[in-house]
């Protein structure tokens, strides 16, 4: 359905995405992780045709996409979309018009659920609320293959279990491609399947959150009995604190050395460790 | 290339629909004409006046400028495809052009029949000479100019705030300025202006403005690849 080769995406000297590829074919909810800059909005932009790619090829069904050819099947609305400053309601009638299969019902329903007031216009709307206008158009486009950049930026925790709440039911109700890049880690986690982590214009992990759960554990002791027992494993990042090791390991658990205990860690921590690394405080 | 003739008419009405400082600017000209008329048939001024009609113009200058730098981006924020802005846009243009120019030389009709033997009435297509081939032809020579202007403001808007922007401002000024006092220069100005305005040939002039407005447009494609909305 959706894949990148070897897609590279360049600003002028400055490289947002370094030859990627990657192939998004089943209907899933993937999480798409990164740090500020890490390349997410870009690649979220080449796959809606907003923006060309300096390399590579980016095809959806098969057909290449660019700028002029955009896919018809792929809806991406920014968080941060100006919109012509007229009534939400005016707003979800223009979506709908401009999207054939825009499920407008839904779209009402949600407005309602999320007391979003129909008849105050668009610039009124605090920056949360704006937010999530954009993903109620995003998710009642039904269109196969949806992208929702930084979607509960903004939201105070009760709207963001709304979101998800939402993101779950629209998936529920129409199982297709939704792409969600998000800061927020451990909250996507109830809804997305997949996860994939862009740091540095490159997709460094890719994998079921399930498969993260299980494998992404961490041991813990002074650095004199861990040290040699890392070597055998997938270290993904280590914290020395005072002659103690925590190690983050991303591995089969059963390889874990007798003696030791494999404690579970949050997708937050996995996160900062395949990103960031070692890290030394003595 | 495919054109979605339906969401290319729903761009042009969320065009149409946003245009308010277009309109205002156009409805100030126009009421400057009515105060014009006024002044005139009072004897408040001399009693040349210019028609109504020709503040229109002002729709078909501004109407272009506003829908690149407002429109565009908003339609591509509602996942608007660049392909439905390209067509959208164009027609706006045409109905524009047709509008202003059907209008044009229906107030000046009126005015003739209602001012015309106390004032002498000014109207561009009288002047361009287009009014010497009937009402018809005339409508075509002025559409078929109108859009070019269109498509000239509507393509020299899109492509502001790039450098190939940047150098056709630098190009025209360079142009305008070098041109006028060059005398060889000002006869090619000359003949360009005598091919899309002055034309006696209508046939010639209505075509010269067509293929002029087409290869305009078609390298629009070009820069709306490259065109950020961001």
């Amino acid at each position: 359905m959706i894949s990148l080769e070897e897609v590279t995406k360049s600003y002028g000297h400055t490289k947002a995405l370094d030859k990627i590829t990657v192939e998004l074919n089943d209907n899933k909810i993937y999480c798409l992780l990164g740090c500020n800059g890490a390349g997410k909005t870009t690649l979220l932009k080449l796959i809606a045709g907003h923006i060309n790619a300096t390399s590579g090829n980016v095809k959806i069904d098969d057909n290449t996409i660019n700028t002029l050819k955009m896919p018809c099947c792929v809806h991406f609305i920014e968080n941060r979309a100006a919109h012509f400053n007229i009534k939400i309601e005016s707003i979800v009638k223009m979506a709908s018009e401009l999207n054939d299969e825009f499920d407008y019902e839904f779209a009402e329903n949600m407005i309602e659920k999320f007391h979003l007031d129909k008849n105050k216009k668009y610039k009124t709307l605090s920056f949360g609320m704006q937010a999530m206008l954009n993903t109620l158009l995003n998710l009642a486009s039904n269109k196969k293959v949806v992208l929702l950049d930084e979607p509960v930026l903004g939201l105070d925790a009760i709207m963001r279990g709304r979101f998800y709440d939402l993101l779950n039911d629209s998936y529920e109700n129409h199982p297709r491609i939704i792409i969600v890049s998000t800061h927020l880690i451990d909250e996507i986690a109830k809804g997305a399947e997949e996860l994939l982590i862009l740091d540095k214009g490159k997709i460094i992990h890719r994998s079921s959150i399930d498969e993260i759960d299980e494998m992404a554990y961490s041991i813990t002791g002074t650095t004199k009995e861990i040290e040699p027992i890392l070597d055998s494993l997938n270290v993904i990042g280590r914290k020395t604190i005072g002659g103690h090791t925590s190690a983050f390991i991303y591995d089969d658990r059963s390889r874990i050395p007798i003696g030791f205990t494999g404690h579970p860690i949050g997708l937050q921590e996995f996160f900062i460790n395949m990103v960031e690394g070692d890290s030394d405080e003595n | 290339m495919k054109i979605n003739l339906r969401k290319a008419l729903t761009v042009a009405k969320i065009n149409f629909t946003h245009l308010t400082p277009a309109y205002i600017i156009t409805t100030f000209m126009l009421l400057i004409g009515v105060y014009n008329i006024i002044a005139c048939l009072t004897g408040l001024t001399d009693n040349q006046y210019v028609d109504m009609g020709n503040y229109l113009y002002m729709l078909v200058v501004t109407a272009p400028i506003f829908i690149t730098s407002r429109n565009y981006k908003k339609i591509m924020c509602l996942n608007g495809t660049r392909m439905d802005f390209y067509w959208g846009a164009l027609i706006n243009y045409i109905i524009i052009s047709s509008f202003v120019s059907l209008l044009n030389i229906m107030l000046y009709k009126v005015a003739d029949i209602m001012f015309g033997p106390r004032l002498i009435i000014w109207n561009l297509v009288e002047i361009f000479g287009w009014y010497n081939h009937g009402i018809i032809i005339a409508f075509l020579q002025q559409f078929s100019f109108l859009i070019l202007v269109a498509i000239f403001v509507h393509s020299l808007s899109i492509i502001q705030g790039s450098w190939y922007g940047w150098l056709t401002d630098i190009l025209l000024i360079a142009i305008i300025s070098t041109f006028i006092p060059i005398n060889t220069l000002r006869n090619l100005l000359l003949i360009f202006l005598n091919i899309i305005i002055f034309q006696s040939n209508a046939y010639m002039q209505i075509t010269s403005c067509l293929i002029l407005t087409v290869g305009i447009y078609v390298l629009n494609l070009l820069v709306l690849k490259k065109r950020r909305y961001d």
